[in-house]
Parts: C-alpha cells; sequence; structure tokens
C-alpha cells in the first residue's frame, strides 16, 4: 500500500527518469483502472488495450499534472476518456447477459428467485441512458464518492448526484415493471 | 402525523444512514404500507446487484509489461515528431521561395509539351501532338498542394500535441 507521501516521491522520481518507478503506480492502479474501462466498454480485451493507453498517455503527459488532485482521479479521467475514444471509433460487441452475470448453478430456490431478479436489474441497467449507468457504475466502485465521480467523468456534482439517484429510482421501477409482467405471465 | 417515506429514505435505510429516530419511524410506517415494503425489496435488490457487479476486475497478467513496452513506443514517436517540424519548415521555406518567384513572374510565360509519334513510317504521315500549358497554373497547383501538406503538418506535430496536453492537463 503506497501512502500518498510516497506516490509524490514516485513522481518525482518518474520525472527524474526513473522509468521502472511507473512500473509501481501501474501495478497500484492498474485493476480501477481496467475496472473503468470494462465498465464503459463491456469488453475485457478493448478496456486492457483501453487502461494500458490511458497509462502510456498518463505517462507521457506527466510532466502536465499539477498535483492539486489525486494522481489516482488524474488518471482514471484520463482512462475514462479513453475508454470513451475507443468506445465512438470501434463497433459494439455483443456480450450476453449471461456471460456478464454472475451466475451460480448450484442455487437453493430462493436464490434461485434472487438470481433471476439480478438478471432482471441486469436487464433494466442496458436500458439506461449511458451517461446514468456509468456514474451509477462508478459510485458504486468502492473508494470512489460523488466528487472523485464527478472528476473522473468531468461533470458537475450535483448532475452525478441527481444522475445516481435517477438511474437507481429507474432501476427499481424497471423491475418492478417486470417482475408484474413476470407474474401476469406464469 | 406520517412523513413521506422516499426512495431516498429507503435508500439511506439500506445503507445504514439512518437515525434510530427515523429507522422507527420508517419501520412503523412499513408495518403499515404492503406498497412501501415492496418498495423496499425493489431497492434492495438493485443494491445488491450494483454492490455485487460492481467489483474490481483484475486484468491480465502481462498488463504492467505491456504499459512498460509501450512507453519505449512513445521515445520512438517523439522522433518522429522532431521529423516532422523539421519537413514543416522546408515545406514553409520551399512555399515562400516559390511565392517569391511566382511574385517576380518568373513562370508567367505559356509553354507547350511536344508528343512525337514513336513509329515513324514513310507511308502514313503521323502528326504530332502539342499539348499547350501554362506553366504558372501549374506551380500555383502544386504550390496549393504543398500548402496542404503544410497544414496536415502543423496539425500532426503542433496543434494536436498542444490540444493533447491541455486535455490532459490535471
Amino acid at each position: 500500500m503506497i501512502t500518498s507521501e510516497e506516490e509524490n516521491q514516485l513522481l518525482d522520481r518518474i520525472l527524474a527518469g526513473d522509468k521502472q518507478a511507473y512500473a509501481r503506480l501501474v501495478d497500484k492502479h492498474k485493476s480501477f483502472a481496467f475496472t473503468i474501462a470494462f465498465k464503459v466498454l463491456d469488453n475485457r480485451a478493448e478496456a486492457e488495450d483501453a487502461a494500458q493507453d490511458a497509462f502510456i498517455k498518463a505517462f507521457h503527459y506527466l510532466k502536465n499534472f499539477n498535483r492539486q488532485a489525486r494522481f489516482s482521479t488524474w488518471l482514471y479521467r484520463i482512462t475514462f476518456n479513453t475508454a470513451i475514444s475507443y468506445k465512438r471509433k470501434h463497433k459494439p460487441v455483443f456480450q450476453s447477459v449471461e456471460q456478464t452475470v454472475i451466475t451460480d448453478n448450484n442455487l437453493v430456490e430462493s436464490e434461485l428467485e434472487q438470481h433471476d431478479k439480478l438478471q432482471f436489474v441486469h436487464k433494466a441497467m442496458q436500458a439506461l441512458n449511458e451517461a446514468d449507468r456509468l456514474a451509477l457504475q462508478l459510485f458504486y466502485l468502492n473508494e470512489f464518492s460523488l466528487e472523485e465521480v464527478a472528476t473522473i467523468t468531468a461533470q458537475n456534482v450535483n448532475t452525478v448526484k441527481v444522475r445516481v439517484h435517477r438511474a437507481r429510482q429507474r432501476l427499481a421501477d424497471e423491475l418492478k415493471r417486470i417482475l408484474k409482467q413476470e407474474a401476469i405471465t406464469l | 402525523m406520517k412523513l413521506p417515506i422516499t426512495d431516498e429514505h429507503l435508500l439511506r435505510y439500506l445503507n445504514g444512514e439512518l437515525e434510530a429516530a427515523e429507522i422507527a419511524t420508517l419501520k412503523s410506517q412499513l408495518a403499515d404500507s404492503n406498497e412501501l415494503n415492496q418498495r423496499l425489496e425493489e431497492l434492495r435488490v438493485i443494491q445488491t446487484y450494483l454492490k455485487q457487479s460492481n467489483q474490481l476486475e483484475t486484468p491480465g497478467a502481462n498488463f504492467t509489461d505491456t504499459v512498460m513496452a509501450g512507453l519505449e513506443r512513445i521515445k520512438t514517436e517523439n522522433i518522429s515528431a522532431r521529423r516532422g517540424l523539421i519537413l514543416l519548415i522546408g515545406s514553409i521555406v520551399a512555399s515562400g521561395i516559390a511565392l517569391g518567384l511566382i511574385s517576380l513572374g518568373v513562370f508567367d510565360s505559356s509553354t507547350s509539351l511536344l508528343i512525337e509519334s514513336p513509329v515513324k513510317n514513310k507511308l502514313l504521315n503521323m502528326p504530332e501532338i502539342s499539348i499547350p500549358f501554362n506553366t504558372k497554373v501549374l506551380i500555383n497547383g502544386i504550390l496549393f498542394l504543398n500548402l496542404g501538406l503544410l497544414f496536415m503538418l502543423l496539425d500532426r506535430t503542433i496543434l494536436k500535441p498542444l490540444f493533447q496536453n491541455r486535455a490532459t492537463a490535471g
């Protein structure tokens, strides 16, 4: 675990020409960066390319980083922007619901019901407005506060708050609608 | 008096953020309302899904190595940017010289391209073909293409890196 002071020292060493010190920063932040890219792209291979590209860009522009925000927030913003540009450039790759929802073949009946509900929620998530969905997913990634999600996505904090709140409500409404429909068809 | 319970209250309850008094109020209203209970359950499912599906993902084992290898690639691209800049300066100088010569009237005369028949036959009288063209128009065309190349180089070597720099400044 690197402290912020150690991180600043690492940044100083990298700027002085110690490229290997950057490997430590990459190791520290790669999971979050990859996860953010994956949330945007929904494809592991593309997400890995985008996250790697983001780290390379961050290294290239490190001399411009003024350290007013945390390095991680700055990096994740680059990652988010890179993933968005990848999404615009590449055609969407279809990934079925079954591949992305947690599955477990040994569920008991009550767990199956819960599992079904989660499948429905996943479907409802795909129907959300992309900006709302991303704000919601980033918010639920443990480390991020509303302010950090706002910085990463280059939005106003109140906008992010509204998006997260609205997205949760829409999911709940959509789940209600789907469950009602399921009850009618049974 | 019953206070209106919103989704926000229910979510805060699920996150353990309500005070004891608020919890008591909520529970008394839940006891009287099936609709409220159902809404709570819907939001609970949403919260469970969001927490379960937003765990940290792990990239491939070679992730860091690939990034470090990519840093070497940047160094090579920086050298190309320098060459691009030299080419840009060269193009500006060449365009300047061409403009100077055009303004002096060096290319003002018209000329023509003479094409002789490769086969000279005593029986068939093949005429020589002469295609007239204006040298000034030709040089203007070349200069125009050169200016296009100049703008492309300006974009690649100076403008694009400059805007990328600003975009990633933290």
